[in-house]
C-alpha cells in the first residue's frame, strides 16, 4: 500500500502486486472495455489526430517528394499570400454571412412551423405534414442540386416555364449572382427545417399543460398562449441551438455549396466560402500549402468561436453546452 | 370551441398543408419530368404532371452497358458494409463509455470531443487518405466514414439509460463485459441501434465528397457521384450507356437518374421516421 491511497480504497477486485488505483490495475480490471474502444480510438488517431501533424505544411513549400516533414520551410509566406489577396475578405465574409442567413431564417421558420403544427388537432394530418416536411432532409446535396437545376435552368426550368406561362419575362438564373445568397437560404431552409421542427415540437410537447389550463381560466386566448407561454418556454432551447449553430459559423457547408454552385465562376463572388475555396486551391490549383494555411486559419478562428459560444451557452444554462 | 378558434384552426391547417405541398413540390416535378417524353419537355418545359408519359428515360438508364447498375452495386456495397462496421465500432465504444466502472472514460470522451472543435482541415486529411492508398479504392469510400462522434454520443446516452441492475445481475451470473454487451445490451438497445444504423446508412448512401476526392475510376463511381458527373455533363457520354441527344444527356434521363439515386431509403422512410425522430431528440439535447 502506498501513501497515495486515501480513505475510500475499498476495491474488492484488487489484483495482487498491482497498485489498486494505478493505471495498470485499471487496464487489467477493465481490459475488455478498453479493447472495445480500440477500433474507434485507432480511427480517431489516424483520421483526426495524425492529420494535425500535416498542418506544418502551411509553413512549408509542400512537394510530394519531400512530404510533410521535409519540404523546405516557407515561414508565413502562404498566410501573407492569402491575406493580401482579395479572397481573404471575400470568402470569410461569404462564410459568415451565408451561415448567419441560414441560421436566422432557418430557426425562425422552424419555430413558427413547430408552433403551428402543435395546434393541429387531427393527429393523422399532423403526421402527414411532419413526414412531408422532413422529406428533403434525406436527400443528398447532389440530388438537391439536380432539383435546383430542374427549377432554375433557363431553358426548361419549372420557374421559367411558369413565368412564361403567365406572360412574365424569364431569366437566366444561373447568371444572376446577386440573387444566390437568397436562393441558397431558401434551399437550406427547405432542406433542414423539418429536422429543426422535430426538435422544437418535442420541446413544445414537453411544456406542462397545467400552465395552459391556468392561463385559459384566466381568460387567455390562443395568441396569448403562443406568445406568453409557448415561445417563452421554448426560449432556452432556441437560444441554446442558436449559440451552438453560431459556434460553427466559420465552417461553410461544402457538400451543399460545391454540389449546387460547383465551379460556376459567375456565382462564386457571392457564394464562395472558405471550405470551397480551400478545396479549389488544393484540387484545381494544386496549391497544397496555401490551402493548408487557409484551412488552419479557419480551424483556429472556428475553434475560438466554438469556445466563446460554448461559454455563452453555459452561462445561459449551466447544464448545456458541448463540453 | 368559439368561432375565432375554429377559423384559426382551419386557416392553420390549410397553411400547413400548403407548406407541406411546397416542400414536396420540387420532388414531384423531378418525378414528373423523369416520366415525360423528351420532346414534350423541349416544347413545354418542366411541369408537375407529365404532358406526355414516357418510360424511355428509365429504359435507357437500365439498358445494355448501363453504368447505373454498376454504381448501384458500388453504393449498396459501401452502404451495407460501411453501416455494419460503423455501427459495430460505434456501439462498442459507446458501451464502454457508458459504463460507470471505466475509470478513464473522460479521457476517451475528450479524445472524441477535441476533433469536433479543432481539426487539421481538408489538405492534411486528404494527404492521409492518399498515404493509406485509399484513392481509386472502394475502401476509400467506407473507411473514412466508419466513426461519427454524434452517433457515438447518441448511442452512449442510449446505453446510459438502460437499467444498471441488468448488467450487474449478468455479471454475477459470470458473464464477461463483451458477452453482456453482445447478447444483452445490444438487444435491449435495439431502438437506439436502429437510429444510428439509419443515420450511418443515410450518410453512406448520400456521400459524394469522398468520391470527389478519391475516385477517378468510373467503375468505382457510387451513385451520387455518377449523378453529379451526369449533371455536369462532362463525362456523361463516356460513363453512360443511356440514350443521349447529341452530347448532352436528355432532361428526362437526368431526372430519372435523380429518382433512381434517391434510392430505397426514401421508399421506406415514412415507416422508419420514428427512429430518426427519437435519435434527433436524444441527440439534440447533448452531443
Amino acid at each position: 500500500m502506498t501513501t497515495k491511497i486515501k480513505t475510500n480504497s475499498a476495491d474488492k477486485n484488487s489484483v495482487a502486486g498491482v497498485k489498486k488505483h494505478g493505471i495498470i490495475f485499471e487496464l487489467k480490471k477493465n481490459w475488455v472495455l478498453y479493447m472495445m474502444t480500440l477500433p474507434a480510438v485507432v480511427f480517431l488517431l489516424i483520421f483526426s489526430y495524425y492529420p494535425l501533424t500535416g498542418l506544418q505544411i502551411a509553413f512549408r513549400d509542400y512537394n510530394v517528394v519531400d512530404g510533410i516533414w521535409k519540404s523546405p520551410f516557407a515561414g508565413i509566406k502562404y498566410f501573407k499570400d492569402f491575406f493580401q489577396s482579395a479572397y481573404a475578405s471575400q470568402v470569410t465574409f461569404n462564410t459568415l454571412y451565408l451561415n448567419l442567413l441560414f441560421i436566422v431564417v432557418g430557426h425562425v421558420f422552424a419555430v413558427t412551423i413547430a408552433i403551428l403544427l402543435n395546434e393541429v388537432i387531427n393527429e393523422k394530418l399532423k403526421k402527414v405534414f411532419q413526414v412531408s416536411m422532413f422529406f428533403p432532409y434525406f436527400l443528398s446535396w447532389v440530388i438537391i442540386s439536380a432539383i435546383v437545376y430542374s427549377f432554375l435552368n433557363d431553358k426548361f426550368g419549372a420557374l421559367n416555364t411558369f413565368l412564361a406561362g403567365i406572360g412574365l419575362p424569364t431569366h437566366a438564373w444561373y447568371n444572376m449572382p446577386q440573387l444566390w445568397r437568397g436562393i441558397l437560404t431558401v434551399i437550406n431552409t427547405w432542406q433542414s427545417f423539418g429536422y429543426n421542427v422535430i426538435i422544437y415540437l418535442a420541446v413544445i410537447v414537453s411544456i406542462d399543460s397545467q400552465i395552459y389550463e391556468a392561463a385559459r381560466i384566466d381568460g387567455a386566448n390562443k395568441m396569448d398562449e403562443i406568445f406568453k407561454i409557448t415561445i417563452p418556454q421554448m426560449m432556452p432551447t432556441i437560444v441554446l441551438l442558436l449559440l451552438l449553430a453560431l459556434g460553427k459559423i466559420f465552417y461553410g457547408n461544402f457538400g451543399m455549396l460545391y454540389a449546387i454552385i460547383g465551379d460556376n465562376g459567375v456565382l462564386l463572388k457571392n457564394t464562395d466560402v472558405i471550405d470551397t475555396y480551400v478545396f479549389r486551391a488544393m484540387r484545381t490549383d494544386g496549391a497544397y500549402s496555401l490551402a493548408t494555411a487557409v484551412g488552419l486559419y479557419q480551424s483556429v478562428l472556428g475553434f475560438v468561436l466554438v469556445l466563446i459560444f460554448n461559454k455563452l451557452a453555459k452561462m445561459y444554462d449551466d447544464t448545456m453546452g458541448l463540453f | 370551441m368559439n368561432r375565432g378558434l375554429k377559423t384559426f384552426n382551419v386557416i392553420n391547417t390549410i397553411f400547413l398543408a400548403l407548406v407541406s405541398l411546397v416542400t414536396l413540390l420540387p420532388f414531384l416535378i423531378v418525378l414528373s419530368v423523369s416520366f415525360s417524353d423528351e420532346r414534350s419537355i423541349a416544347k413545354y418545359g418542366y411541369s408537375i404532371i407529365p404532358k406526355q408519359l414516357s418510360l424511355a428515360a428509365y429504359k435507357g438508364l437500365f439498358g445494355a452497358g448501363s453504368t447505373i447498375f454498376n454504381a448501384y452495386k458500388v453504393t449498396v456495397f459501401i452502404t451495407v458494409v460501411g453501416t455494419l462496421l460503423a455501427v459495430l465500432i460505434t456501439s462498442m465504444m459507446g458501451y464502454a463509455l457508458s459504463r460507470k466502472q471505466l475509470k478513464y472514460k473522460n479521457f476517451f470522451n475528450m479524445l472524441v470531443y477535441i476533433p469536433m472543435v479543432f481539426s487539421g482541415g481538408l489538405v492534411p486529411f486528404y494527404i492521409v487518405l492518399l498515404k493509406l492508398h485509399l484513392s481509386n479504392n472502394i475502401w476509400g469510400l467506407i473507411v473514412p466514414m466508419l466513426f461519427n462522434p454524434f452517433n457515438l454520443f447518441l448511442i452512449r446516452n442510449f446505453f446510459k439509460g438502460l437499467p444498471d441492475s441488468i448488467m450487474e445481475s449478468a455479471k454475477i451470473d459470470g458473464a464477461g463485459e463483451f458477452r453482456i454487451f453482445w447478447s444483452i445490451v445490444l438487444r435491449l438497445a435495439l431502438p437506439g441501434l436502429a437510429t444510428i444504423t439509419l443515420f450511418y446508412a443515410l450518410a453512406f448512401w448520400n456521400d459524394w465528397t469522398l468520391a470527389l476526392l478519391l475516385i477517378d475510376d468510373t467503375r468505382l463511381y457510387p451513385l451520387q457521384y455518377l449523378l453529379r458527373q451526369i449533371l455536369s455533363r462532362v463525362t456523361f457520354v463516356a460513363t453512360s450507356g443511356a440514350h443521349v441527344t447529341g452530347n448532352i444527356p436528355a432532361e428526362s434521363t437526368k431526372m430519372a437518374t435523380v429518382i433512381v439515386t434517391i434510392g430505397p431509403i426514401v421508399l421506406v422512410y415514412p415507416f422508419i421516421q420514428k427512429y430518426f425522430i427519437k435519435g434527433i431528440t436524444i441527440g439534440a439535447i447533448k452531443g
